[in-house]
């Protein structure tokens, strides 16, 4: 049936018995893989169930003697396994860090894995014998990165200058780990180190090591090293300096989401920053950096504060008119000698900073919603009145704002009515005092035809303006 | 009567060379992409010991996200959706719920689930869409928003959602899936600890069916009972383990699973929004952000990774696996179709030259070439046109290679995830990997056979596929 000695038949039918030999070599690694794994967890577990009430004595502060020295003598491996779960903790709690530290001291690990990083070798390796995987030095670069982690989850604060050494490391995640481990560290001498680092790789004179892991690393960083950002914030590249105020933005941010009542000093963050916020930052020829000086300057108590807010509320820049208004929420009734420029934002012709400055009145209280109230009855314009209705829908507020609008519909409400029927719209009259709510809406937000297309249009920004609201992209 | 026979001859040997040709390069590529995915998996699945995804937890940076759920007619399954989604373990999100016109008690029962109170609320259409009725709320679930909008086709709902989130990204979730808790922030990942502008990020659907699970949370991971279940979870190991896998590594992504993705807002406002010129909206817009970003010169990158997961109900009968399989065959040749610019295009690099070319050849011609192979093959053995021990052995050859790369799948599921805990699933998978070539695979090429067909017809039917309650 079959001609076997036909060159063609022969070739496909040796493809053939390979296919099956592979198919079959396949299965059989599968195979192996899961019977080595069960082995290898049935070792893990025995060992966690032997050791673990050590390493639960060692780090409760309660060490005994015998039972450390047992653990020395384990290989490096199965102290990294017996150890793995304390490290992959999402935050081990203050008290345990100390103790932890000494006990990977005394047991030799935290050498191991300084030298480790340092050479790039695999110095420990798996020595239970147990084959859970490929030769380890195969990976080299995973258990360095997992030595680095290591290093910063016990916040060693001395090996930050080899962590730093790291970040030129050829693979990009072992450059984001020590990043990591860094921003865990919170060294205060490797806060400078890291902005030099910042300006070299914005300006293409560093390859790495990656821009988002390093602005985030820095942006963990506690708040008494922003003076050290100042060089960055002055430097003639825009981008520098946009970096450098993103990140001080974040710090200020994760400080004032930590602290009731937060206020910047110029004893927390030097009196030469504060003065470069109030001075040479607002003015900067980069509108982002404008707009993040915004966003930070709100937390300064300075007497110049309120006068450069009003100044960025009337920028020409959307975004950073946006961020300003936004910033003012926090302010509160402090923000009062401001509300006519917060009322004039709630008419920009950019939807976003409409939507901003509505809120921002809304978060006022009961003098906001007044304010927003009579936005809505007095403005002329469409897009304004309808913005103000969205966003008092959000709040759960648009039939308060149905009402008012209806009450007021003999007196202030003849301006309005004015202005909306010269623009086309119906001018809302309640007939039988009934709520009106959705007949209110019906009416008033189909007949803004006018204004939609405007928003549209503004809604069709191109992606970088629309980016700026965002952290990730300079606009320059 | 010779002409006509030499004719004959001519024709079936024509055809065969297109079927070998069909069999060595899907074949010879999907064995690349397993290589591949083999490697980039095992190391990817190893750096998850030191990923950072706490870093990326607690960071400033990250970027907020909104859920987008379309639904219509889900009513069995929208609440323990929802449920899911709302526990993601991510810093700032938001789930909208998109109800899309359902005629059964889609919105009662979220109302009822979450106590939502109606709202009049305004709507601006940036894209253009269906109107929108009423918003629900609750105001301590302050993440969630239902929208009620005229029925317009999932689509349409998404535009929704798109005109309706704040944040700069957005992620599809089918109705029938339930999140994995950390599966948001996985997704992000690639995003933010990225230097490259990362539009799309796609992650892994894993099959529910057979799966424990308590309100929206799997509890248990389990093989399904039935054959046609099981078949599918080896299908979806072998497509999202190394096909996605694979082609994100090459750079020529054209698929991405649009029930579970994250997209950047702007820039799918920019391409155009979901569009409703075919049933797989999904790949449409995958496939129109690669020509966006080339016509626009724009450097985007897609991600995909295989550890954010994502569960859903898979077909449980051979109706509904019809449906998905027609549907799934007929949005493919219309994406292809709608975009053939693409094809050979010199401005769109992998995806010009590689991706779209097999997706064409391999995915879309090849269900009509594979089908009809199985009727011609026969007939040139009988007529002598061709040796029959060498068709008998290409014939097994084809056979045994599908269970090859199935097998090759099973395997790297086991160096990686191994998320099927006994050694008896382990088994059954590859039992059912072996078995997938002889029988379901023939079951499937009909239904995409008959997906190309309905192409040729010009259907645009939306064929839905009802859900066991797996997900309920």
């Amino acid at each position: 049936m079959m001609n076997i000695s036909d060159p063609m038949t022969r070739w496909a039918f040796a493809l053939l018995v390979s296919v099956v030999a592979g198919t079959f070599l396949l299965i059989v690694v599968a195979v192996f893989r899961r019977w080595a794994q069960i082995r290898f967890l049935r070792y893990v577990h025995a060992l966690r169930s032997t050791f673990r009430p050590y390493i639960a004595r060692a780090l409760s502060g309660n060490r005994v003697a015998a039972e450390i020295n047992e653990l020395r003598e384990l290989p490096a491996a199965d102290l990294e396994l017996l150890l793995d779960p304390v490290f992959s903790k999402r935050k081990l709690p203050a008290r345990c860090l100390g103790a932890l530290q000494s006990l990977c001291e005394e047991l030799g690990l935290i050498d191991l894995w300084q030298n480790r990083v340092a050479n790039g070798l695999a110095a420990g390796t798996r020595a239970s014998g147990i084959d859970s995987g490929p030769d380890p030095a195969a990976l080299r670069h995973l258990l360095r990165a997992k030595s680095i982690r290591n290093l910063g989850t016990l916040r060693h604060c001395p090996s930050w200058p080899l962590l730093i050494s790291v970040l030129d490391d050829r693979h990009a995640d072992i450059q984001l780990v020590a990043l990591r481990a860094l921003a865990a560290l919170g060294a205060p001498e490797s806060f400078p180190v890291l902005g030099e680092r910042l300006q070299a790789v914005v300006q293409g004179t560093a390859a790495s090591p990656p821009l988002q892991g390093l602005q985030a690393a820095m942006a963990s960083f506690d708040l008494s090293n922003a003076p050290a950002l100042r060089r960055s914030l002055l430097h003639p590249n825009r981008t520098v300096r946009f970096y450098a105020a993103e990140i001080l933005r974040t710090m200020v941010y994760r400080h004032a989401a930590q602290e009731m009542d937060f206020a910047l000093t110029p004893q927390s963050i030097s009196p030469a920053l504060v003065e470069l916020l109030l001075t040479k930052l607002p003015e900067d020829t980069n509108s982002d950096v404008r707009a993040r000086t915004a966003e930070v300057i709100i937390f300064l108590r300075d007497p110049r504060t309120p006068s450069l807010l009003c100044r960025l509320l009337e920028d020409s820049q959307w975004f950073v008119r946006m961020r300003a208004v936004r910033a003012l929420a926090r302010l509160g009734p402090a923000a009062a000698p401001l509300h006519s420029g917060i009322r004039q934002c709630a008419a920009d012709p950019h939807w976003r900073v409409r939507e901003a400055a509505i809120h921002t009145l809304l978060s006022f209280g009961m003098e906001g919603v007044r304010q927003v109230f009579e936005q809505f009855m007095h403005s002329p314009d469409g897009a304004v009145r309808e913005q103000i209705l969205e966003v008092m829908e959000r709040a759960g507020l648009a039939k308060a704002l149905a009402d008012a609008y209806e009450t007021a519909s003999d007196g202030t409400r003849v301006d309005a009515s004015n202005g909306t029927e010269a623009q086309g719209l119906p001018a809302v009259r309640t007939k039988s005092g009934a709520p009106i709510h959705t007949e209110f809406i019906h009416r008033v937000i189909p007949d803004v035809t006018p204004s939609r297309t405007h928003r549209r249009k503004t809604k069709g920004a191109t992606r970088r303006q629309l980016e700026n609201d965002g952290p990730r992209y300079p606009s320059a | 009567m010779p002409h006509l026979r030499l004719l004959l001859v001519h024709w079936i040997t024509g055809f065969n060379l297109i079927v070998l040709s069909y069999f060595f390069l899907g074949n010879g590529i999907y064995t690349i992409l397993m290589l591949l995915s083999l490697r980039a998996t095992w190391v990817h699945i190893r750096k998850m010991a030191y990923h950072g995804l706490d870093a990326l937890r607690v960071s400033l940076l990250t970027p907020p996200v909104t859920i987008i759920i379309p639904a219509w007619n889900e009513q069995d399954v929208i609440v323990n959706s929802v449920r899911s989604a709302l526990r993601s373990d991510y810093p700032e999100f938001q789930v909208m719920v998109v109800d899309d016109g359902s005629t059964d008690d889609t919105v009662d029962r979220l109302v009822k689930a979450f106590e939502l109170a109606p709202l009049e609320g305004a709507y601006q259409a940036g894209i253009p869409t269906a109107p929108v009725r009423t918003f629900y709320r609750n105001p301590r679930v302050p993440n969630l928003v239902v929208v009620s909008k005229v029925r317009g086709g999932k689509p349409d709902a998404l535009n929704v959602g798109i005109n309706l989130c704040r944040s700069p990204y957005f992620c599809n979730l089918d109705a029938d899936c339930l999140l994995e808790h950390d599966a948001l922030l996985r997704l992000m990942e690639p995003i933010v600890n990225s230097d490259e502008e990362t539009v799309v990020s796609g992650g892994i659907l894993r099959i529910l069916n057979g799966c424990e699970t308590e309100g929206g949370r799997v509890l248990r991971v389990g093989l399904p009972r039935t054959w046609l279940e099981r078949f599918q979870v080896v299908e979806y190991l072998r497509s999202f383990l190394f096909g996605r896998t694979g082609w994100h590594l090459l750079g020529g992504t054209l698929i991405v699973s649009g029930a579970f993705a994250v997209f950047h807002r702007a820039t799918v406002i920019e391409a155009g929004g979901f569009s409703q010129d075919t049933v797989t909206e999904d790949m449409d817009l995958i496939v129109q952000l690669h020509q966006w970003a080339a016509d626009n010169h724009r450097q985007i990158r897609m991600s995909f990774t295989s550890d954010p997961v994502c569960w859903t109900e898979c077909p449980s009968t051979i109706r509904m696996l019809a449906h998905q399989r027609r549907r799934w065959q007929l949005g493919l040749c219309q994406t292809l179709w709608k975009h053939s610019e693409i094809l050979f295009g010199r401005k769109y690099g992998i995806v010009g030259w590689l991706s779209t070319p097999f997706h064409t050849y391999v995915e879309g011609l090849g269900a009509a070439v594979e089908f009809l192979g199985y009727l011609l093959v026969p007939l040139a053995i009988f007529l002598g046109i061709v040796p029959r021990g060498l068709m008998l052995v290409f014939i097994l050859l084809g056979f045994i290679y599908g269970g090859f790369l199935s097998v090759g799948a099973v395997l790297l599921e086991e160096l990686t995830y191994r998320r099927y805990p006994h050694f008896k699933d382990l088994m059954i998978l590859l039992m059912f990997a072996i078995l997938e070539n002889v029988g379901y695979r023939q079951l499937v090429l009909y239904f995409r056979f008959q997906g190309v067909l309905k192409f040729m017809k010009g259907s645009r039917r939306w064929e839905k596929v009802a859900h066991v309650g797996a997900t309920a």
